[in-house]
């Protein structure tokens, strides 16, 4: 309702490419979630100040888009790292102690589950299966599968990805 | 509608088509335990415990609130299994939820207790793991404890569907999923406690309430809210003579259980330490407190001095917009009775003084027939001039139950953007330039006579007059209308197309026009259009128009039935003509001096400034601060020797009182009050008035003992049958009716004076001038508030609480010119005087205009104003 | 008809011929000996942080059948739900003890107190009248 007009924009944001999602889906009705999906591909996530300025133009309110955007796993409201590091959970990975992958995650980046690090590199998420159970414990990072890893190989993968950066 | 027949628990039942099996139920008496069903929302289907077995047709079990009823069904409410289904779900909604019912005020009203006890749950079976959330407090008026939230959802149902709002959803999912605001900012919201209302267990509360009284302990009362015009009926708990809280009840009244924030939340005034609680007498300049004998001798000593020396026209009345009718009765006949004095007015009349007529002409010709609950059966909604959002928020309320249940169309018509949130696909926003309204109006008729939008022979069959109103729109131009209105072409069409479409058409005209200098010829205007819609002249079935005028307080009607007006006695009945005349000298029991009515009957503060009274007897309003041009008034009652204040505060008004009479508020009087929809509601008595104070009835009665006249009412259902032979409108209202229903008069009053035929007001099309200023270059507008309304709300500690600072709305592009940003201090300046307010940048104001409410009772805008667009300066403060 | 009699009179003679009982108390120089469920003057308890422990749910004057309670709840700076006002007329109490029952913390309890004489019908006792008659004990809390 009002929220609009007085949200404080902790740091400043470009509005004019969620404008321009906007305009794609002018007249369209029901098209929150592809806004949605556009909005985070431009940004890499959502910023508030970004849902506020969807919700005023779609005559939502900010807490609808939220429900939504909370909802959904495939959105994000805080910002990723440039890495996504999957550590697999699965039956199978467990019984081959993913766990102890987890924690190695956790002590060499020294952050928990869904943060991302302090120079937005690496964000850390675990996932119930990936789908490659012949070859646990899994851990993927972006797109590469790294299978059969133990945590001092994966102490290694982390370092090449420290490496090459951003 | 096609009706189903089937069985609820060998209770045969007959519903509607489409009606669940939980609301056929409910409206059969017959119990099924649910948690997320609520009648006046939308269904969700979230709890889960209002399943039923189905035993004939689509047998099976089946949950009742989301399950449409269907031909020869048979249900059974209690089978062993269902029982059975019912506890392992309470299980798990009890699994996590705190057992601080001790000290949650929910308790003795809660639904989950309720079915826990109905069910008589044993021990649940599973570990329970608190939640341990922090309460959110982040607002003085509402707060929410996570912890006992069930999520079923009617909150946020209540928040979107009724008030429009949507400041809380579900986030998350599974069982991470909470009730809360976008980012967990603090809640910003109207603050309406729709969600404590429908809230099954104690997770939204009123903070209000502070612990002050259990459920149980209360004595509730319902009655009418003192604010706004629509008359919602509120609850009232009291305990040992104190109101505690205000709740709502959803089968009382017009309001469906659905109030505003002054409703739910304004009370605190009744017990504030400001009110005046024995009679205030001046003595060596102060007012001092002293004993009703004394100050009511001494009154009516005065009053007698004043009529032997100067007559009694030297005496003006002023009465009240806040009073009930009885009191409005009572007040007109004591000032024409037994001061022998015509000037009487209220402020409602000297706002809009042509109104009562055209209201009292609206309805005779069938315009109004309907009560404000027609708004929620309405298929085409017309807000002209009107603020719902602001000024009726419950009518607005009604109006999104209308869109989201019959699919309404939407047209709103204002000066200024105003706020209204919908669902509608049809929504239709004109804004057009200040003042062009008549020519808005004007364009429509155009464009639905020019394109035969209507069937015009129809239309000139059962009207009079339509040649000329069609020869005067031969030479209208829509196109230019367009120009001068600024409202495009197309949406004047569109809107033409939305109103002329078959079903019911609600039309409510604001102040913003009710007030304006061509406000009458708008209304004329209006009504021709009222009289081409096809619902006017349709077929019966087609549906019907309904026009309201908006009224400010909670009785501007009744106090213009009252006739506390100078043109008209109780009911509209001509002063003038003889035979009224005689009626009521009869019905009174005295003889008018000729000399008391007048033709030309003046305003009664221009007598005042003309030195032509020597008294003012105020009743219940505090006209320095509420009347545009203050400073007048002000002046106006400095000239006057003796002024009688009767009111519950010590207002501005009261303080240039002689004599303060302390008045009974409307928890602690009984009476009626007439809402803008004509309805006439009965309060209840729910405390003993405080302090000293006495219902206004009472007042005027003991003060025309001392003058020699003796009243022998006992109580205001005595003065409401002396109302009900005297003036026609009220004939046959009955007070104990009244307790069980309304009454509305406005159908009777067509039924027996209905006019053959409509005939249409020429109305040429003109917009009033707003003449280039250069020294005040903006347009001050001015309008109602949300938050507050009057004196009440003033000394309302929540509501002041919830909106402190009255702001002057700014728009966008003047702001940037000025260089003025959100909470900037800026001085708004216009002939008469100057005042410093809050700045708020807005995109909802046209440029060259500014907007400050005029509700807040100690933001005195109407210092400003000399007329309703009246031109001012405005610069930022530098510090 | 004649067993009972017998029964009867067994206890009573047994209580005549016991020398702890046959003798009259000297009340008030003596003291009576109370037994431990005695129902006296309802007395508001003490927490650990030193406060009444009662939550003013008012349960006890709902439950009560002579209605001689009044609980008035208010909030503190805390949140915290406390009686601002707590009144027993101890005139109308009939030591029932359905209030001790019905509370849900425990917060007030029938004790020995059964000297009630006053020498004026005002004798409502306030919520620090009640709360002193618990810290006259100095009970372990």
């Amino acid at each position: 309702m009002k929220m609009n007009e007085q949200s404080t924009n902790k740091e400043a944001v470009d509005l004019s490419k969620v404008e321009k999602v906007l305009e794609k889906y002018k007249d369209v009705r029901g098209a929150v979630i592809p806004i949605l999906q556009k909005t985070q591909a431009e940004y890499g996530f959502l910023p508030e100040p970004v849902i506020d300025y969807i919700a005023q133009s779609l005559n939502m309110s900010a807490e609808e888009i939220i429900g939504v955007t909370s909802f959904y796993a495939q959105f994000h409201l805080k910002p990723r790292g440039h890495h996504i590091i999957k550590v697999c959970c699965g039956t199978a990975c467990h019984v081959k102690n993913a766990k102890a992958l987890s924690s190695k995650v956790r002590e060499k980046l020294k952050i928990n589950i869904n943060e991302t690090t302090e120079d937005k590199l690496f964000t850390f998420e675990e996932v119930s299966c990936v789908g490659a159970c012949g070859i646990a414990p899994v851990v993927m990072i972006d797109e590469d599968v790294h299978g059969e890893i133990s945590p001092d190989k994966l102490n290694d993968v982390l370092d090449d990805y420290k490496k090459l950066g951003v | 509608m096609k009706t189903i027949h089937l069985v609820i628990d060998d209770k045969p039942i007959i519903a509607p088509e489409g009606t669940n099996i939980f609301q056929a139920s409910l409206d059969n008496g017959i119990y099924i335990p649910g948690l997320c069903y609520h009648p006046k929302l939308s269904q969700f289907g979230g709890c889960r415990l209002c399943m039923v077995e189905v035993t004939e047709r689509r047998t099976g079990h089946r949950f009742a609130c989301a399950h449409p009823v269907s031909e020869g069904m048979i249900v059974k409410v209690n089978t062993p299994k269902v029982i059975q289904y019912r506890k392992s779900v309470m299980e798990f909604l009890l699994a996590h939820h705190p057992l601080d019912c001790p000290t949650c005020d929910k308790a003795g009203e809660c639904g989950l207790q309720d079915v826990t006890h109905e069910l008589n749950l044993f021990p649940g079976r599973y570990k329970t793991v608190r939640m341990d959330a922090p309460m959110i407090r982040d607002n003085p008026l509402l707060e929410l404890n996570r912890n006992r939230c069930i999520l079923c959802g009617r909150c946020v149902k209540a928040c979107k569907e009724i008030e429009g709002v949507g400041a809380i959803d579900f986030q998350n999912r599974g069982i991470k999923t909470v009730i809360g605001t976008a980012f967990d900012r603090p809640l910003e919201c109207s603050f309406c406690g729709g969600c404590t209302a429908v809230c099954p267990t104690g997770a939204w509360q009123d903070r209000t309430l502070g612990f002050k009284g259990r459920p149980w302990e209360f004595n509730k009362t319902p009655t009418i809210c003192p604010y706004c015009a629509v008359g919602c009926t509120v609850v009232l708990n009291t305990k040992m003579e104190s109101v505690r809280r205000i709740t709502s009840d959803d089968y009382l009244g017009i309001n469906e259980g659905n109030l505003c924030v002054k409703g739910r939340f304004g009370h605190e005034f009744i017990h504030s330490p400001e009110r005046i609680k024995t009679p205030l007498i001046r003595k060596n300049g102060e007012l001092c407190p002293t004993s009703w004998d004394e100050a009511l001798e001494y009154v009516a000593k005065r009053f007698q001095q004043i009529i032997n020396e100067h007559g009694g026209t030297a005496i003006g009345g002023i009465g009240s917009e806040k009073c009930t009718n009885e009191d409005n009765y009572l007040f007109q006949k004591f000032c024409r009775a037994v001061l022998g004095t015509n000037n009487i007015d209220n402020m409602a009349n000297m706002k809009s003084p042509a109104l009562n007529g055209l209201i009292y002409e609206s309805v005779i010709n069938g315009m109004m027939l309907a009560s404000m609950k027609e708004i929620e059966h309405a298929n085409t909604l017309f807000f002209i001039g009107a603020d719902m959002t602001e000024a009726h928020p419950v009518a607005g309320g009604m109006a999104r139950k209308a869109i989201r249940l019959n699919n309404a169309n939407l047209i709103i018509a204002n000066e200024r953007g105003v706020q209204f949130n919908s669902i509608t696909k049809n929504d239709i926003r004109l804004k057009y330039a200040l003042g062009s309204q008549i020519i808005l109006i004007n364009a429509l008729i155009k464009v639905i006579i020019g394109e035969k939008l209507v069937d015009l022979k129809k239309v000139e069959r059962s009207t009079n007059n339509f040649d000329k109103l069609r020869s005067l729109f031969n030479a209208f131009n829509v196109e230019e209308a367009s120009k001068i209105t600024g409202v495009t072409r197309e949406a004047i069409r569109n809107a033409a197309l939305l109103l002329t479409k078959p079903g019911n058409c609600c039309i409510v005209c604001g102040k913003d026009i009710e007030e304006s200098p061509l406000g009458a010829d708008t209304i004329r205007a209006l009504m021709n259009l009222c009289a081409l819609l096809p619902a006017y002249n349709g077929d019966a079935g087609s549906g019907k128009v309904s026009l309201f005028f908006s009224r400010s307080h909670n009785n501007s009607q009744g106090v213009n039935d009252m006739g506390v007006v100078p043109g008209f006695f109780p009911g509209y009945v001509n002063i003038n003509e003889t035979s009224n005349k005689e009626k009521v000298e009869k019905s009174w029991g005295v003889k008018f001096p000729d000399a008391i009515f007048k033709k030309d009957h003046e305003n009664v503060i221009d007598l005042a400034l003309n030195s032509k009274l020597k008294a003012l007897y105020i009743m219940g309003e505090n006209l320095i601060v509420n009347y545009p041009n203050g400073k007048k008034i002000k002046e106006a009652c400095q000239k006057i020797d003796f002024i009688v204040v009767q009111d519950t505060f010590l207002t501005e008004t009261a303080q240039l009182a002689e004599v303060v009479l302390p008045a009974a508020t409307f928890a602690e009087k009984e009476g009626t009050f007439t809402n803008m929809g004509m309805t006439v509601q009965s309060l209840n008595k729910a405390i003993k008035p405080v302090g000293d104070a006495k219902p206004d009835w009472q007042i005027i009665c003991s003060l025309a003992q001392k003058m020699g006249s003796h009243y022998s009412y006992v109580s205001p259902k005595d003065i409401l049958t002396e109302i009900e032979n005297i003036s026609p409108m009220y004939a046959g209202i009955n007070y104990d009716r009244l307790k069980r229903k309304e009454f509305h008069w406005a159908s009777s009053v067509y039924n027996k004076n209905k006019s053959t035929k409509y005939t249409f007001n020429i109305v040429k099309p003109k917009s009033s001038e707003i003449k280039e200023n250069k020294d005040f270059p903006f347009v001050l507008l001015t309008g109602a508030s949300l938050n507050h309304q009057g004196t009440f709300s003033r000394h309302s500690k929540s509501l002041v609480s919830v909106a402190s600072e009255c702001f002057v709305e700014i728009n966008k592009k003047d702001a940037q010119v000025l260089q003025i940003n959100n909470g900037d201090k800026v001085t708004i300046e216009s002939a008469q005087n100057k005042l410093t307010l809050k700045a708020k940048v807005t995109g909802k104001l046209s440029e060259r205009t500014v907007f400050v409410s005029e509700d807040y009772e100690w933001v005195p805008v109407n210092i400003l104003r000399d007329r309703v667009h009246t031109p001012v300066k405005i610069y930022k403060e530098t510090v | 008809m004649i067993v009972p009699l017998i029964k009867g009179l067994t206890l009573t003679i047994k209580r005549f011929l016991n020398p702890n009982t046959c003798v009259t108390i000297q009340y008030p120089d003596e003291r009576p000996k109370l037994a431990s469920r005695f129902r006296g003057l309802p007395e508001l308890q003490i927490g650990k942080d030193g406060r009444e422990k009662c939550v003013a749910c008012g349960l006890c004057a709902r439950v009560c059948p002579s209605q001689c309670i009044n609980v008035e709840g208010a909030e503190d700076e805390t949140n915290r739900r406390y009686p601002k006002i707590y009144e027993l007329d101890a005139f109308r109490c009939i030591f029932c003890g359905f209030c001790e029952e019905a509370c849900p913390v425990r917060a007030i309890i029938l004790r020995d107190t059964f000297e009630l004489a006053t020498y004026d019908n005002k004798d409502v006792f306030d919520k620090e009248k009640l709360l002193d008659l618990t810290r006259k004990r100095d009970l372990p809390r």
